[in-house]
């Protein structure tokens, strides 16, 4: 079952003359799914991100996530959306500064449209746990390495259990060995029937996905599905 | 057009808010420098100005059986330079709704040659010729008469008679008769001997250079005596305006505050030029590496910046001018001041020293950006985070985060509790002030246990009083009270003139609190009021000697009483002694509901002129109260307006703060969005570190203003109040300042909260 649909989705900036950042585009990601977006800088990679996201909307063409039609939704109900349906990992990590990193699961589980089933702090403890950092829960981000910061948003992004996980150059700046140990914990989600898109230019990340989608110059121009290694 | 102008106008227009902000800043920290200045410069010029012109006396002795017609025949008396005579009377002017108004009468030698305590003509006939009166100008808006006609005025033994208003007189000598509630009328002596009969005269002494105002007293006092004249009473007089230095004190006061909001409006700017410097650091980094010195950069940051600030210096010189206009006509209404000269140029300094400071404030900040490394303003990853000092854990992560990011930067936190706490300790000092001073009212009024005073000029026929006051519909209760104007000379003082009161034996209108020492027993004690013994050092124990017409008694003080204004306090047998055992009952206090009051001091007064005397004064609870009030309110008002202008520089502070923080952290709350953050949360976050700072510095002002209150309670009893003062903390000026904070907080947090909700999210997580 599709649980991203983009039917002739666009987005253009400014005169449409210009260019599209993304051109129409159609595609459809199951249920489960883990997904690599390539290409070059500028490509449209975060583009098409943006718009599953509901971070962005489109030109024109439709968005549907896990249902909705994102674009249609308001701002407001836009934002009650993706507390509860989506998780976003970004490159620079782009936790709170002023919270400790429980604080920052924490905050984003009040944000919540659903409302959490149990205790919120055992929930909270148990995703830096399921991240690796327990040691560091209570310690501001800047205190952080980057590997352990990234692995600190997962969890954020976790926090509602959100069916969709969407990443932006999840390892773009961490070192390799932090990487192995992000996209192992990829993995293990991924295993757990978690629906992942992850917005990449490294081939070793995008080889762990079992769907590569490849934008150039705003077009979609390669989907290749690969059996799970 | 050159390119670095257009970039500034360019920078100009993106950061209007910020812009007009500055110019706010700026031009009200100036307007309050150069109002202080110029009010100070002109009332510290006029009240001695005032005080000079009208030949103010050194010294009196006051004289009954001189006939005025000998004075050019008296010879010079040793170390006095000018002599004039004066005949006052204290009368009362009928309204045409029957009610009286007290008129002081001075009955004056010649109107063209006022050699001391000079009045001056304002308008009509000059001299007012026999029959006529001439009425200070403060007393217009109470008279009922118009020019030319006739007023009725009234005074002992019931006697009426009739003066015609023929022009106007301003007397700096007086305060205005709208505070005091009474009129100055000014005739000549004819017109006061017609009117009164003889009199008693007060010499009014000016002194030769160096001459010893006692000795002088003395030697006049001896030249009358000579000349069968008995000489009742000796006063001197104080050597500058009665309220000239309450008037310099207080202005240094708005002087002091005025240059610390001013500073406070530099560091407001410096703030202010910080965010929109910080705004542009990565513009500055990238101008830097293409090759840009930093002098260029500096000087193109202060133009942008300086253009606002100029133009607020600009605009502050001319708010300071007209609001020092208004001051100095308030000041000039309040002490009856003729302002001879209105114009005080701002001078040069002031301006160069606003200039200055706002040049210092604008450069401190952008000469801290420009030191940084350019590698390291492009490489900026933006703020790190530090953990709040104040944490609350029961508060939710979002509040948590607004109180955290409340206090993160340390000098701009610093600046905007320090102008949102002057702004409310102004107000909350000012209110605490007025209750303080009302509190004195009720304080007085609780312990009195009448609700009308009624003093007469003479001794009543008590039969006849006692009769018609018995039948007065709504008195409920009445005591005749003996109270007398008697001369006591007290340890250090050469006589003083003050009611000594003395209550029936079986009063049930209650007597004043003794704060020491002990209520008056036998034959020669008495009390004196706090104020009275605070003033003048005057011990429980002190003996003293009263005077009345030709009678003085030795009298011992025994004990000090909480009551208004300076008084004496003692028995019948002590009273006896100085007034006989007939001349009594010259003030009557009455019980009467509050709500008939007017109706039953009116009838009061009827009963009083019935019975062969004549109401000099009447004073109701709820007439005195609402006086004071009004009297306090017209102080309280004056302050009012400061604490606006600081007010309004606390809110651009906070507003720039909230701004330049949001403006900081627009990434976060971009990933906040991203989380599911909607409008609401993000207000809240927003709108918590505005309540944070706002109710942290409520929380300030608060205890600031308690001290301050202290310093000023004890100030104005030491200087100004007829009774001992308590400090009286102002719990509706809390709740005001409380909601008025919680506007303020929210009001800089709707604009900064709007914008960043208006930015696109993508582009807000961008955001360095």
């Amino acid at each position: 079952m599709a649980l991203i649909e983009l039917d002739g989705a666009c987005k253009a900036y400014g005169k449409r003359a210009l260019g599209y950042a993304l051109q129409p585009t159609t595609l459809n990601v199951d249920e489960g799914e883990y997904v690599a977006i390539t290409g070059k800088s500028g490509s449209g990679k975060t583009t098409l991100l943006n718009l599953i996201a509901g971070l962005d909307t489109p030109t024109s063409g439709s968005v549907i996530v896990s249902g909705r039609q994102v674009p249609k939704l308001s701002e407001g109900a836009r934002a009650r959306w993706r507390s509860s349906s989506v998780g976003v990992v970004f490159q620079f990590y782009q936790l709170l500064p002023a919270i400790s990193i429980i604080d920052n699961i924490l905050l984003a589980m009040s944000l919540s449209a659903r409302p959490i089933k149990g205790d919120r702090g055992a929930r909270a403890r148990e995703l830096v746990r399921l991240v690796g950092i327990e040691g560091e829960a209570h310690r501001l981000p800047s205190s952080l390495s980057g590997g352990q910061q990234q692995r600190a948003a997962i969890a954020r992004a976790l926090a509602n259990e959100p069916p969709l996980l969407l990443m932006d150059e999840p390892t773009g700046s961490i070192d390799s060995e932090s990487t192995e140990s992000v996209l192992g914990l990829l993995d293990n989600l991924h295993a757990q029937g978690r629906t992942i898109v992850v917005v990449t230019h490294d081939d070793d990340v995008a080889r762990r996905a079992g769907r590569q989608l490849t934008l150039h110059d705003g077009g979609l121009v390669a989907d290749v599905r690969r059996a799970a290694p | 057009m050159m390119v670095a102008l257009r970039k500034i106008l360019g920078d100009l227009r993106h950061a209007w808010g910020r812009i007009l902000l500055l110019f706010v800043a700026v031009a009200l920290g100036q307007a309050a420098m150069v109002a202080s200045n110029s009010t100070r410069t002109v009332i510290g010029r006029e009240i001695p100005r005032n005080f000079a012109s009208a030949s103010p006396s050194d010294a009196m002795v006051e004289v009954t059986g001189f006939d005025p017609a000998n004075f050019d025949s008296l010879p010079p008396a040793a170390g006095v330079s000018r002599l004039d005579i004066v005949a006052p009377l204290a009368a009362r002017y009928r309204l045409a709704n029957g009610t009286w108004l007290p008129i002081m009468l001075f009955g004056r030698r010649d109107f063209d040659d006022l050699r001391a305590q000079r009045v001056f003509h304002e308008s009509g006939a000059w001299p007012p010729g026999r029959g006529g009166v001439l009425i200070e100008r403060s007393g217009l808006s109470l008279l009922e008469t118009p020019e030319g006609g006739e007023m009725q005025i009234g005074f002992g033994r019931g006697a009426l008679s009739r003066l015609r208003y023929v022009g106007v007189a301003h007397d700096p000598m007086q305060a205005p008769s709208y505070q005091e509630g009474a009129l100055y009328g000014y005739v000549s002596l004819e017109t006061m001997r017609e009117l009164a009969g003889e009199r008693p005269v007060q010499f009014l002494i000016m002194l030769d250079a160096g001459a010893n105002a006692v000795s002088a007293t003395q030697a006049l006092s001896a030249i009358l005596s000579e000349r069968g004249a008995r000489v009742t009473r000796v006063s001197l007089s104080p050597p500058s305006h009665p309220h000239g230095d309450l008037m310099n004190g207080l202005l240094l006061l708005l002087a002091g505050s005025t240059v610390l909001s001013f500073i406070l409006a530099l560091f407001v700017s410096a703030s202010i030029v910080s965010s929109l410097v910080q705004r542009q650091q990565r513009q500055i980094g990238v101008l830097r590496a293409l090759g840009a010195s930093r002098l260029r950069i500096a000087l193109s940051y202060l133009a942008f910046a300086l253009t606002p600030a100029l133009a607020g210096i600009g605009a502050g010189v001319w708010l300071g001018g007209r609001a020092a206009a208004l001051l100095e006509q308030v000041i000039a209404w309040e002490l009856n001041l003729t302002i001879v000269e209105a114009a005080a140029p701002t001078p040069g300094w002031l301006i160069a020293v606003g200039a200055a400071g706002v040049v210092a404030a604008i450069i401190v900040p952008i000469s801290a950006s420009l030191a940084k490394p350019v590698r390291a303003i492009l490489q900026d990853g933006g703020i790190e985070g530090t953990r709040a000092w104040l944490r609350l854990p029961a508060l939710a992560p979002i509040d948590q985060m607004a109180m955290a990011e409340a206090f993160r930067r340390p000098v701009r936190t610093t600046i905007t509790v320090v102008a949102l706490t002057i702004a409310g300790a102004s107000l909350l000092t000012s209110a605490n002030t007025f209750a303080s001073l009302m509190g004195v009212v009720d304080r007085f009024l609780a312990a009195r246990g009448d609700d009308i005073t009624t003093t007469m000029t003479d001794t009543p026929d008590v039969a006849a009083l006692s009769a018609r006051l018995g039948a007065i519909d709504g008195l409920e209760r009445y005591e005749l009270w003996d109270v007398r104007s008697v001369t006591a000379s007290l340890p250090g003082t050469p006589g003083m003139r003050l009611p000594l009161i003395s209550p029936p034996a079986d009063s049930e209108m209650g007597r004043p609190a003794i704060l020491s020492g002990r209520a008056p027993a036998a034959a020669g004690e008495i009390t004196i009021s706090q104020v009275l013994a605070d003033r003048l050092h005057i011990p429980v124990g002190a003996e003293a000697t009263l005077a009345l017409d030709d009678r003085s008694t030795a009298a011992r003080v025994v004990g000090m009483h909480d009551e208004w204004g300076m008084s004496l306090w003692t028995n019948e047998a002590t009273y006896a002694l100085l007034a006989g055992p007939a001349d009594r009952s010259r003030q009557i206090r009455t019980q009467a509901p509050l709500d008939r009051l007017d109706e039953v001091s009116t009838a009061i007064e009827q009963a009083v002129l019935a019975a062969n005397s004549f109401p000099s004064n009447t004073t109701t609870r709820v007439g005195f109260r609402a006086g004071m009030l009004n009297h306090f309110l017209n102080f309280f008002q004056f302050l009012l307006v400061g604490c606006a202008a600081a007010a309004i520089v606390g809110a651009a502070a906070l507003t720039a703060t909230i701004s330049s923080n949001v403006l900081e952290r627009t990434r976060e709350i971009g990933v906040l969005r991203t989380l599911g953050a909607t409008w609401r949360t993000v207000f809240r976050l927003v709108a918590g570190q505005a309540l944070t700072l706002a109710v942290f510095s409520l929380v300030l002002a608060i205890v600031v203003s308690v001290a301050l209150s202290m310093v000023t309670v004890d100030m104005l009893e030491a200087n100004a109040m007829p009774m001992r003062m308590d400090l009286k903390v102002s719990w509706a000026a809390i709740g005001i300042w409380f909601v008025a904070s919680l506007v303020i907080a929210l009001l800089a947090a709707i604009g900064p909260a709007l914008r960043i909700q208006a930015t696109p999210i993508r582009q807000a997580i961008a955001h360095d």
